[in-house]
């Protein structure tokens, strides 16, 4: 049975960005550009430390320096960074609010729209409780559940706030994972980021509760630099959710992040995305440019860090959170779905980095391609020299949905131990006629058809998120690919 | 400028004694190679091996030598035909000069190039013999270097098996570069047997473009033993309906040499199959690089692709980077890629051992069994004996082969 072309394309085209609107609130900018005094700018703003201003200053003028990277598989015009403004924040916080009922309503109205349950009692009534740390635009909004997270020791706060409370903590574990000068786009990170969450989870302490921050971008023409990082002492544990929508934009939206974890001694850190930022229109018109550094460091002995990510949004996507296996013993793990659709790229993978004996690495990747979007896996796993007993499986599916996507695949592997086992398996396929005409004579609509097989295609990675993470994947992964048949 | 001077210095020379048109060409292919200068590791098809560092910076022509003894090197049952230096040992097949747009290398190629393996069947021509091209390197004084251009093109229907086999004599640090192009019409079928045995102070650029007709096939085997640096590039193009490629690489690296194998399969029309079987062994402190890049084109429908790349590190300090790629614009295809790295297994050397096998050679057993898995595949039974005990040796342990053929 040969499903009609035109037909999914139609079906495809009707996807229309759920998350798509403007809050319209003032706010205090920055006006476009980026400089030495930009730089001080902000850093004045958030009243920080000259340690701070300093590594801001350092990456800056290494970044001066450094080259665009071009070698991903995507493409896309060339970005003026002089023509981005580097710091927002909502007008309403300039008198930070002391309790909820503060929040400008507008904001709260937003967050509403996107289904966050930022109230407590809203949270209650959830099936588990979750502390939300919201971002708007670059200044962290509202902090819930603080109390319970301090009588068991845990610092969850953001990152301008932990600069001025725990600034010992922060100096000794920013920049320790990404290093200021690490890449184009986090040395740009570094210089300018705004806010972000910070996390730290003290000896033997295992987090009560699943933490989550969602991000939004809403400021015409800003870059967003978050910043993010989570330390977890010896026999720490944390689960981490990130979520992200963004409001319908035509201009393209720069986004650099950086995330830093830390893991010592047995510690285990989950980190959970969901992105599903604004990809652009069916014409590719707009969408969010995200360029993302996320690496985790397993420092110690027995640690393990876990990121799983569900990729939907976007126009661009460059992004490889990684593992930097030193510890002996430790793990990583790397669990991916990333869709692409209409002319949405996605770059996408992870690094294993293999330092310490017997370390174990677990790469998962799903990737669905439909309309004409492009997506490349790229993945890297080294083995060097010391790390004796180092395992790796890879395993990289793609799903091509329509004729004019594209997928790839690009499983770097460098071996540098004899003792190393490493294995790399992918396949690429599409939606079998069999299976949907299966489905169909069963009574199954196509839709439901397809998200179905969808949805077992990614069955791997989903049952790594957190339940409610898993159930909105789904939804988010419906709702992109509604009726969409190859 | 940014080629080395000692090129500069070399092309002068090179260039006196050559009539006016050639010269001219020479010359320009030689200016594209200069202003460019070597590729570096800016470019992703480079990254591990930046050339800016490793290829040789002092240079100059060779000496003319009298022939050697070949006994040893010649196969029974081929015909064969012999370069020393860059220099035909027969009376030579002139070839045209290619021209035309090429990266740097080719230009390079182009600036010095010699007439090399020039065959050309006619529509329906199938040679019962096994040609074998024989490519000696022997440098009297160090940098020595030789460029030579090869053609093979097969008309429709015909049938050719070819094994073309580069081999350092004991001498000098050597520098060559080899251009092939094959084209196969259609109903074509080569078996391309590449066999590199060069000096271990040799270094060797080698690039292949093949086009694959209408339901023509092309055999590939490629053998990598020896050298310093050795970098191929292969551009293989399934170019019309029904091509089907078959592609078997196996390499023994040793020492400190560095070798580099870019293989880039390209499916660009409907019902094209592609099979490639990688076997790679490290020992020593060596580098070896493996790519392996399918490319489907839109409307390549019906592409079937396989690749599976296994490698072994035999011994400590050896390295292996090795990358299956897949670029995929079409959606009724099918590719399937598989890489692993590894070592023996030790239950298996466990048994080899408690039946009374010495462990060196359990060992070269296992290891040699992984490779003939590659070895197996060549068509000419005195050559796979050869190479079985060239393997063996290089694993320290001699084996008997009687059986073998």
């Amino acid at each position: 049975m040969e499903a009609n072309p035109t037909d999914i394309e139609k079906l495809v085209a009707g996807r229309k960005y759920e998350a798509g609107f403007i809050t319209d609130i003032e706010s205090e900018r920055v006006p476009p550009g980026l400089s030495e005094d930009v730089v001080r700018l902000i850093s004045a703003k958030k009243n920080e430390p000259d340690w701070l201003l300093d590594f801001r200053l350092k990456a800056y003028r290494r970044w001066l320096n450094m080259r665009e990277p071009r070698w991903a598989h995507v493409q896309y015009p060339a970005i003026d960074y002089q023509a981005l403004s580097y710091y927002s924040a909502p007008k309403s916080m300039a008198n930070a609010p002391k309790t909820l009922d503060d929040v400008d309503p507008k904001l709260l109205e937003t967050y509403k729209k996107l289904g966050i349950p930022l109230r407590e009692q809203e949270m209650l009534a959830g099936v588990q409780q979750v502390a939300v740390d919201v971002v708007f635009d670059s200044v962290s909004v509202a902090t819930t559940f603080r109390a319970k997270l301090a009588e068991a020791g845990v610092i969850f706060c953001s990152i301008s706030e932990a600069v001025r409370e725990h600034p010992e903590l922060v100096r000794k574990y920013l920049g320790s994972v990404v290093p200021f000068a690490d890449n184009f786009y986090a040395a740009l990170n570094s210089a300018v980021f705004s806010d972000g969450s910070f996390v730290f989870v003290p000896k033997g302490v295992r987090c009560p509760m699943e933490l989550s921050t969602y991000f939004r971008i809403n400021e015409r023409n800003t870059g967003q630099f978050e910043r993010t990082l989570i330390v977890c002492e010896d026999d720490a544990h944390v689960s981490y959710l990130e979520g992200c929508t963004a409001p319908q934009r035509d201009e393209n939206q720069l986004h650099a992040a950086v995330v830093e974890l830390v893991a010592l001694d047995r510690a285990e850190i989950k980190y959970s995305t969901v992105q599903n930022w604004y990809p652009g229109d069916e014409n590719g018109v707009g969408g969010i440019y995200n360029f993302v550094t996320k690496r985790g460091d397993c420092r110690g002995v027995a640690s393990k860090i876990s990121w799983t990510q569900v990729e939907t949004g976007s126009a661009i996507t460059w992004k490889y959170p990684s593992c930097i296996l030193r510890g002996d013993d430790s793990v990583g793990e790397f669990y991916s779905v990333a869709l692409t659709h209409h002319h949405q790229q996605a770059d996408t993978g992870t690094k294993m980095i293999h330092l310490g004996r017997n370390t174990r690495s677990t790469i998962v990747s799903k990737g669905i391609s439909a309309g004409q979007g492009q997506q490349a896996y790229r993945g890297l796993v080294r083995v060097l020299e010391k790390a004796e007993g180092a395992r790796n499986h890879t395993r990289c599916d793609s799903l091509l949905i329509g004729d004019k996507c594209g997928a790839h695949t690009f499983p770097y592997t460098e071996v540098r131990n004899p003792s190393a086992i490493i294995e790399h398996e992918a396949t690429t396929s599409k939606i079998s006629d069999d299976q949907l005409f299966y489905c169909r004579s069963r009574g199954i609509g196509e839709e439901d058809a397809v998200s179905m097989i969808v949805n077992g295609f990614c069955k791997d990675v989903f049952k790594e998120l957190p339940m409610e993470f898993a159930v909105e994947a789904q939804k988010l992964l419906q709702v992109s690919l509604e009726g969409a048949v190859g | 400028m940014r080629a080395p001077t000692s090129y500069q210095a070399a092309f002068a020379q090179f260039a006196q004694g050559l009539p006016a048109a050639e010269r001219a060409l020479r010359e320009q292919a030689f200016a594209s190679f200069a202003a460019a200068g070597f590729p570096d590791d800016s470019a992703e098809r480079w990254h591990y091996t930046d050339l800016n560092k490793l290829a040789p910076q002092n240079v100059q022509l060779p000496a003319t030598l009298g022939a050697p003894a070949l006994d040893e090197l010649l196969l029974p049952g081929c015909e064969s035909r012999v370069w020393l230096n860059g220099r035909a040992q027969q009376a030579a097949a002139g070839g045209e000069m290619p021209s035309g747009a090429g990266d740097a290398l080719v230009q390079l190629n182009r600036a010095f190039a010699l007439p090399g393996l020039q065959l050309q069947l006619a529509a329906g021509e199938q040679r019962a013999q096994p040609l074998h091209a024989l490519l000696l390197t022997q440098a009297q004084a160090p940098g020595e270097m030789h460029h030579l251009a090869h053609r093979i093109a097969l008309a429709r229907g015909s049938r050719a098996t070819v094994l073309l086999h580069s081999a350092g004599l004991p001498g000098a640090a050597s520098f060559s570069s080899h251009q092939l192009d094959l084209d196969l019409a259609e109903q074509a079928q080569l078996t391309l047997i590449c066999l590199q045995q060069e000096g271990e102070q040799a270094a060797q650029l080698l690039q292949t473009r093949a086009r694959i007709g209408r339901d023509a096939q092309l055999r590939l085997i490629n053998l990598d033993f020896g050298g310093q640096l050795i970098r191929k590039d292969w551009q293989l193009q399934l170019a019309e309906a029904g091509a089907q490629l078959e592609v078997h690489g196996l390499f023994a690296a040793q020492q400190r040499v560095h070798l580099d194998n870019q293989y880039e399969v390209e499916h660009a029309a409907p019902h094209t199959s592609s099979r490639q079987l990688l076997r790679g062994l490290g020992s020593g402190r060596s580098k070896s690089i493996l790519n392996d890049r399918v490319l489907v084109r839109p409307g390549a429908f019906k592409t079937d692709s396989e690749q599976r790349l296994a490698n072994l590190i035999l011994e400590r300090g050896a390295e292996i980077n090795a990358k299956p790629e897949l670029e995929i614009y079409a959606d009724d295809v099918k590719c399937a890629h598989g890489n692993s790295c590894g070592q023996l297994d030790e239950r298996a050397v466990f048994y080899l051992r408690s039946r009374g096998v010495p462990e060196a050679q359990a060992r070269a057993l296992l290891t040699y069994s992984f490779a003939d898995a590659v070895l197996a595949q060549l068509p000419i039974a005195a050559l796979r004996l050869r190479l079985a005990q060239t393997l063996t040796r290089q694993l320290g342990a001699e084996l008997d082969f009687e059986d073998l053929t």
